[in-house]
């Protein structure tokens, strides 16, 4: 159980070395295997940058779940899918968005990776805004409304959730 | 981590509670045993997904960073020991570069921190309008990077036409001034330039979490203290502050690691004219195809430079 404990621990301190020392390789990967300017390269990217973060807060969420409600399902007879699905989901159901609104925000803000690895194709928003500077950068009206328009889902997203917020990024120091 | 232990607690009252003579025993500990490899088994894939992109990517990093590897003569590869790494460090840029990335991170954060530590034990309080003004506080973490970035840049920073040298005329204009001081922030002090835009979007992060910590304290104690008289301040020191060490640390922590990995901010503000001019500006990212040659000529420099600037 202890080393189990480390592992979690190695989880987050996967976030510590920052994904930008693997750049290189990843973006020579990605060119030989055709992947460069396609969005599931970020895909792929973004999950295992938001992952440890992720598993953090859900395992703060899950925590919160008494034991009691769980034993007593197993009592009654439940297998472990039932116990997870019909017990374990809909207590932890805030927990759950509130990890994926955090996943959300800081996949949708992301511009580094995305200004290296995609181009015309998949270029996400961020990177559609640095465009749109340089070439509309003196209407600074337009680029406000266009760094309006892009910031509106997530603080729609924040707004609605932000008390699953507070909660979420407390990650394991709330028990 | 405080709660890392808690597993350990959990699972031998669990098996204590059940009675557990001869048989039944037996099979409460086989499914005890599968219970915690149910456990284990669903952290596996994300585990061995983590490696493979996210430390794979490191270790070939750090192989590249010992060859001799020109893109313009790619057939021409070799072992190069520590040349590279010479090269880095004998690039002053590299270690201006360095030096910025610390002092940026150091001040972000503290600053932040203290920040959000005032403005998380004001809302704290219960006012009219709480949640509007915690709305209101959130909104720059809600913000994406690049276009406060832009926002600051454009509309306060701006030495002609941006919001705090227009401030600055008029405040002057209100004392009967024609010549309002109108410094360049950009140019003039383009480090502070960034550390602010980047501490008012860090410390709402840094407000929320210790609004959490402050949430989850016990309130009787400090009834008891305010009862018996005790000073505001000496509450602050003895009770919340030993409660909030822990989100103090936790704050500081992942702010650190956002804030070290800062790009947006420091790309859009001053385009790494600090000599924080790191690797990826470089890069002509809009032409993937013909980016292959810079990527790689760059690659001596990269491997070396990347993990230590951000």
């Amino acid at each position: 159980m202890r080393k189990w404990s480390d592992v979690l621990f190695f989880f987050l301190s996967t976030k510590m070395l920052p994904l930008v020392a693997g750049l290189l390789p990843i973006y020579l990967v990605a060119q030989n295997s055709g992947m460069l300017d396609s969005i599931w390269l970020l895909v792929i990217l973004y999950t295992s940058m938001n992952l440890p973060i992720a598993v953090w807060m859900m395992r703060s969420f899950l925590a919160e779940v008494p034991a009691e409600i769980m034993e007593a399902a197993q009592i009654d007879g439940a297998g472990l899918g039932t116990t997870l699905m019909r017990i374990v989901a809909p207590v932890a159901m805030p927990g759950i968005a509130a990890t994926a609104l955090i996943s959300f925000i800081f996949s949708w803000n992301e511009l580094l990776f995305a200004r290296v690895l995609t181009g015309i194709v998949a270029g996400t928003t961020p990177v559609f805004l640095t465009g749109f500077v340089t070439s509309q950068g003196l209407f600074l009206a337009k680029v406000c409304a266009a760094a309006v328009v892009i910031s509106l889902p997530v603080l729609i997203a924040g707004f609605a959730a932000q008390d699953k917020l507070v909660q979420g990024l407390s990650l394991g120091a709330v028990k | 981590m405080p709660t890392a232990t808690e597993p350990t607690r959990r699972s031998p009252r669990a098996r204590d509670t059940v009675p557990a003579p001869g048989r039944r025993a037996a099979r409460t500990r086989r499914r005890q045993r599968a219970m915690d490899w149910a456990r284990r088994a669903p952290l596996l894939p994300a585990l061995v997904f983590l490696i493979i992109v996210t430390q794979l990517p490191f270790v070939a990093t750090v192989v590249i960073s010992f060859l001799h590897w020109n893109a313009l003569a790619p057939e021409n590869r070799g072992f190069a020991a520590f040349d590279n790494y010479k090269a880095v460090f004998t690039d002053p840029a590299m270690r201006a570069s360095m030096g910025t990335t610390v002092v940026l991170t150091v001040t972000v954060v503290l600053v932040s921190l203290l920040l959000g530590l005032v403005l998380a034990l004001l809302l704290d309080r219960s006012f009219r309008g709480r949640g509007i003004v915690r709305t209101l506080l959130i909104t720059p973490f809600l913000v994406v990077p690049v276009a406060s970035a832009l926002l600051w840049k454009h509309a306060l920073y701006n030495a002609s036409y941006g919001l705090i040298n227009g401030s600055l005329t008029w405040i002057w204009g209100l004392f009967g001034s024609d010549s309002p001081p109108q410094p360049d922030w950009m140019t003039d002090s383009p480090l502070a330039a960034v550390e602010v835009s980047l501490i008012w979007q860090w410390t709402p992060f840094m407000m929320l979490i210790l609004l959490a910590g402050l949430q989850s304290r016990a309130t009787d104690a400090i009834e008891a203290a305010r009862m018996d008289g005790a000073p505001a301040f000496d509450i602050f020191r003895y009770l919340t502050l030993p409660h909030l060490r822990r989100y103090l640390e936790l704050a500081a922590l992942l702010g650190t690691v956002y804030v070290v990995q800062n790009f947006d901010a420091v790309f859009t503000i001053t385009s790494g004219g600090l000599g924080t001019a790191n690797l990826p500006p470089t890069r002509p990212a809009s032409a993937p195809r013909s980016a292959c040659t810079a990527t790689a000529s760059s690659s001596a420099r990269a491997p070396a430079s990347a993990p230590g600037r951000r």
